[in-house]
């Protein structure tokens, strides 16, 4: 897999391969970072940001990642201080130690990425490291953590009893592969923000009402075990919901036969092996959905579907679409009228790479309102999902001209709110994390 | 009778006098105008500003102006509205001198209008990406009062949140 980013005034451009065999995202290898111009400092006045009240300029650190939190601390003394609440307030825990995957199971961070995860989390690796925050004063500033395993083993195990019996004040969330993992969160339904049921998991799908849980991911929705679905209704506060089953299905009738419509969310995922998209409105508020995922794993490329969805969800923002051979062209033509940010299209069986020229067409119009962009093609069906692919790592520099001919070709002149460009990839892998 | 006004007076006394429905882009103000004109404007209603100077204060209600019939997402989006881009208006509205910029941020936090404030920030944010702590400083003529010992010191804690 290749990615090229660029942000802001300097541009960075990352290549990354990824491994097969491997859970989690943090896998990939011979990462190469370009930076093709020098910062701009004319923007150089004399004034100073520490005018504005603390919560805003809290606010506005709360749009950087972890990597300037860390530039900041070094600023000054009040800075440091801010910037110290920006990096300890949300914390995104992997335990390489727990997947048995060993150091390929780490999540990196790439300096100039500011994926949606980058953004509202610092991510630590391993064990150790959250254990120093433990024992630190900082530790009344964590306000969520979010622990990232494979499997429950001792390290994840202890620093999850630890948070949930002796920090009351942190929002323990977590995404894991294991059941008892998941029994453990399932008792505490008002005290976590997302959830994630998987196919195998045994539990009441009668609960309460709850408010506390904002997102909801089902992998596998029709299997052994539980009754994902029921869940649903009793989610008050629910606004993202993923739901993923390679099993054929009718998924908006099992949603009507337990009651569930008029559903207002605004992120919704659906990846099925396939389904009569007009359906959806039965279920679902359909000018509520702000961010729209679909997959079909069975062949058809549904573009009147699309163009009927595209005109009913009037604050469509972001589309993630894998679909079986699809043209680009032909799927961005039915979301003409919206201005769209986040852009990801996957056409799979098929071995043809996606030429940069065609994304530049499929752009056009759109250059402004654009920010992250993924076109890519494989012969792999589940490649959409690394869409849930959280970080990427950056080091050296490279020459490649490849990689700099995309740089030039989605200037920050053209393209100014682009921060994200992924063009093919060539080996694909199951990513299912998260969800 | 022509419709009632809103003055909004600057902390330099100047008057802007303005739609009401511009003015209410200020929930501050929205709150002010409802909680004392329970049955809604009979004339013409001053509201003094004195956190707002009339330079700011103009540049405030020029967006005000553009945005009057700008639907906002609600408040619980949080997640969405952080990742979308400046909207371009925007964008250009707020390229303006720092000092200029950290004012409308300072009344738009105060006059409680919260996607002028949230453009704001995130413009600012745009300013603070990918710099080095030089560079940092640079930009928001910030001294360092760090020792090099204490400056070593940070670097080897922010090792920690360094997974690269």
């Amino acid at each position: 897999m290749e990615q090229y980013i660029h942000k802001n005034s300097k541009y960075q451009l990352v290549v990354v391969k990824t491994e097969t065999e491997c859970f989690a995202e943090g896998t990939f290898n011979n990462p190469i970072e370009i930076d093709d111009e020098p910062i701009n400092d004319n923007d150089t006045i004399k004034t100073d940001i520490l005018r504005l009240p603390e919560e805003v300029i809290l606010e506005i650190f709360g749009h950087v990642n972890q990597i300037d939190a860390t530039n900041i601390r070094l600023v000054n003394r009040q800075l440091y201080k801010l910037g110290t609440m920006k990096l300890f307030n949300s914390i995104l825990v992997a335990f390489p130690e727990d997947t048995g995957l060993n150091i390929k199971g780490k999540c990196h961070v790439a300096a100039k990425l500011y994926s949606e995860y980058l953004i509202n989390y610092t991510v630590i690796n391993g064990f150790q490291k959250i254990a120093r925050v433990l024992g630190m004063a900082e530790l009344s500033m964590v306000k969520n953590i979010l622990l990232y395993t494979a499997k429950v083993n001792n390290y994840s195990d202890h620093c999850y009893y630890y948070l949930v019996n002796k920090c009351p004040w942190i929002t323990v969330n977590v995404i894991s592969h294991s059941p008892v993992m998941f029994g453990k969160q399932f008792m505490r339904l008002d005290k976590i923000s997302m959830l994630r049921v998987s196919n195998a998991y045994q539990f009441i799908s009668d609960i309460p009402d709850n408010f506390s849980i904002k997102k909801l991911y089902l992998i596998g929705t029709q299997r052994v075990g539980s009754d994902s679905l029921a869940l649903i209704p009793h989610l008050k506060a629910l606004k993202f919901l993923y739901m993923e089953d390679n099993r054929e299905l009718n998924i908006f009738n099992q949603l009507k036969q337990r009651n569930i419509a008029n559903l207002k969310l605004k992120h919704l995922a659906l990846r099925f092996p396939s389904f009569v998209i007009r359906q959806m409105e039965e279920c679902f508020v359909m000018s509520e959905i702000v961010t729209f995922e679909l997959q079909f794993f069975n062949q058809g490329t549904p573009y009147d579907d699309l163009n009927w969805l595209s005109t009913r969800m009037t604050k469509l923002r972001n589309i993630e679409i894998t679909l079986w051979k699809m043209s680009f062209t032909m799927v961005m033509k039915q979301f003409q009228g919206h201005i769209l940010h986040r852009i990801k299209l996957h056409s799979y069986a098929t071995d043809k790479e996606v030429p940069s020229s065609q994304v530049a067409t499929m752009l056009k119009g759109r250059e402004s309102e654009i920010t992250e962009v993924w076109a890519t093609s494989g012969t792999n069906q589940y490649s959409g999902m690394l869409s849930s692919t959280l970080f990427f790592r950056t080091t050296k520099r490279s020459n490649s001209s490849t990689k700099q001919s995309i740089s030039k070709q989605f200037s920050k002149t053209k393209y100014p709110n682009l921060n994200t460009i992924l063009i093919n990839e060539g080996l694909v892998l199951y990513c299912n994390i998260p969800p | 009778m022509s419709t009632p006004k809103v003055i909004i007076i600057s902390s330099d006394d100047e008057k802007f006098p303005v739609e009401q429905k511009v003015a209410e882009k200020s929930i501050l103000i929205k709150n002010m105008i409802n909680d004392l004109n329970p049955d809604g404007l009979e004339e013409d209603f001053e509201i003094p500003t004195p956190n707002v100077r009339s330079n700011v204060l103009s540049k405030v209600l020029e967006w005000c102006e553009h945005h009057k019939n700008t639907v906002f997402a609600d408040d619980e989006d949080e997640d969405v509205k952080k990742s979308l881009p400046v909207e371009e208006w925007d964008k250009n509205f707020l390229k303006v001198d720092q000092e200029m910029l950290y004012e409308i941020i300072l009344a738009a936090n105060y006059l409680n209008i919260k996607p002028l404030l949230e453009s704001g920030c995130k413009m600012v944010a745009e300013m603070i990406k990918g710099k080095s702590p030089e560079e940092l400083r640079r930009t928001f003529n910030i001294v360092s009062d760090f020792s090099p010992e204490e400056e070593a010191a940070i670097r080897r804690e922010n090792e920690w949140a360094e997974d690269r």
